[in-house]
């Protein structure tokens, strides 16, 4: 066996002999812009499939939905911008590139939360359950952005894979939530809180410690 | 990696990606090169450098089409090296964490050259590095790891001496923050 650095040099002579031309990978913004069109057809889809709310239009006059839709739309660009930046090493390392996005769905937790407390004041909050039908819309629309995301994020080489699957499956959960926003006729802020918004965080969350789990297995 | 350094390395780089295996050669002989001297400068003399090293190349070899000519080689590159000395950190102090302690064994070998705690510490500090913001990053890099004065610093960077203190300072006390350190400032680097 040779001396450590003898071994670096066996495999720099290595991966040299490996080294074929690369095809360079496109900017993190425009493969942003790409997975924004696919998650967009998705909803298009979804709601065509799921059908719109017949309260939207009633709805769309009523200022916090549409700040919530708002919200979701922001949160889903941000975090899959963020997602592709991190996901090339020394790329979007500004200190608020993976802050904006969670500082969006925070604001979205926090806009329906305010909903709910001044609705349960007045008593009418709604009630809780009733919404697995939007937990699966949100999981059908979701699904294929999120596996988009995997393989946009898989093509790069994220130094912080965690992080990245993080914004990811955000992204991805925001479109999923949006079309359960604008496909669901209960407006009710309990509903949209537990069943709306929660799962996009929930999702993230599980996704996230699965990616957390496997990067640790793969260190040991 | 001095400025001039950077700026070949991303020129070899951008021609080892179009296929040119000599220029890849010299590319990785120069990370290896840099990547020892990153690792000695913020871990000391361990006997892991080269896994660290070696792990940063095979990454380098699988990201190298991650990497964009029209921007500076130094943020991939160090972002790569800090990732893997991190992983390697963690990796080392669970690995520690599961050793059966063999006591004799131990009374018969002579004193280590540091002390778990240094090793925690180290680890804490190479962490809130990582994390800085970009610029702060480079910036405490250079000063610290490097032994840059603020004067070369502002020059390699193209910053004015003044915004490079403020930046350096404002890393210091998120550092501070973060690792609980009251002397990083002054802290010589390892």
């Amino acid at each position: 066996m040779g001396s450590p650095t003898s071994n670096t040099d066996q495999l720099i002579d290595r991966l040299v002999a490996e080294a074929s031309p690369v095809r360079r990978l496109i900017d993190p913004r425009r493969r942003a812009a790409l997975w924004t069109a696919l998650a967009l057809v998705c909803v298009g889809l979804g709601i065509s499939w799921f059908g719109i709310s017949p309260d939207l239009p009633g709805a769309m006059t009523f200022l916090p939905f549409l700040v919530r839709i708002g919200l979701f739309a922001a949160t889903m660009w941000l975090s899959v911008v963020a997602a592709l930046q991190l996901s090339v090493p020394g790329a979007g390392e500004r200190a608020w590139t993976r802050w904006w996005p969670l500082l969006f769905l925070g604001a979205l937790v926090a806009v329906t939360a305010a909903e709910l407390m001044v609705v349960a004041i007045a008593g009418d909050a709604g009630a809780p359950l009733r919404g697995w039908k939007c937990v699966r819309k949100l999981t059908y629309v979701g699904a294929i952005p999120a596996l988009g995301a995997i393989v946009l994020i898989r093509r790069a080489s994220p130094v912080d894979p965690v992080w990245t699957a993080l914004l990811g499956l955000v992204a991805a959960g925001a479109a999923g939530a949006l079309t359960s926003e604008i496909a669901c006729p209960l407006r009710f802020p309990m509903h949209v809180m537990l069943w709306h918004v929660l799962p996009v965080a929930v999702y993230a969350a599980i996704g996230t410690g699965v990616v957390w789990l496997v990067a640790r297995t793969r260190r040991t | 990696m001095t400025p001039d350094q950077e700026l070949h390395a991303g020129a070899l780089m951008a021609r080892a990606q179009g296929g040119d295996q000599a220029a890849y050669d010299e590319l990785l002989r120069l990370a290896a090169r840099e990547a020892r001297g990153f690792v000695a400068r913020r871990v000391g003399a361990v006997d892991w450098v080269e896994d660290v090293v070696q792990e940063a190349l095979i990454t380098i070899h699988k990201a190298r089409h991650t990497y964009d000519p029209a921007r500076p080689f130094g943020p991939w590159f160090y972002a790569i090296l800090n990732s893997r000395l991190i992983d390697a950190l963690r990796s080392k102090k669970r690995l520690g964490s599961r050793e059966v302690v063999d006591e004799a064994a131990l009374a018969a070998q002579p004193a280590p050259r540091t002390s778990a705690g240094d090793a925690d510490v180290r680890e804490t500090l190479a962490r809130a590095v990582a994390e800085l913001p970009r610029i702060q990053r480079e910036i405490v890099s250079l000063l610290k790891y490097e032994d840059l004065s603020v004067r070369d610093v502002a020059a390699r960077l193209g910053m004015s001496e003044a915004a490079v203190k403020a930046s350096a300072h404002r890393g210091y006390k998120l550092l501070r923050r973060t690792v609980g350190l009251a002397d990083v400032e002054h802290r010589p680097a390892d």
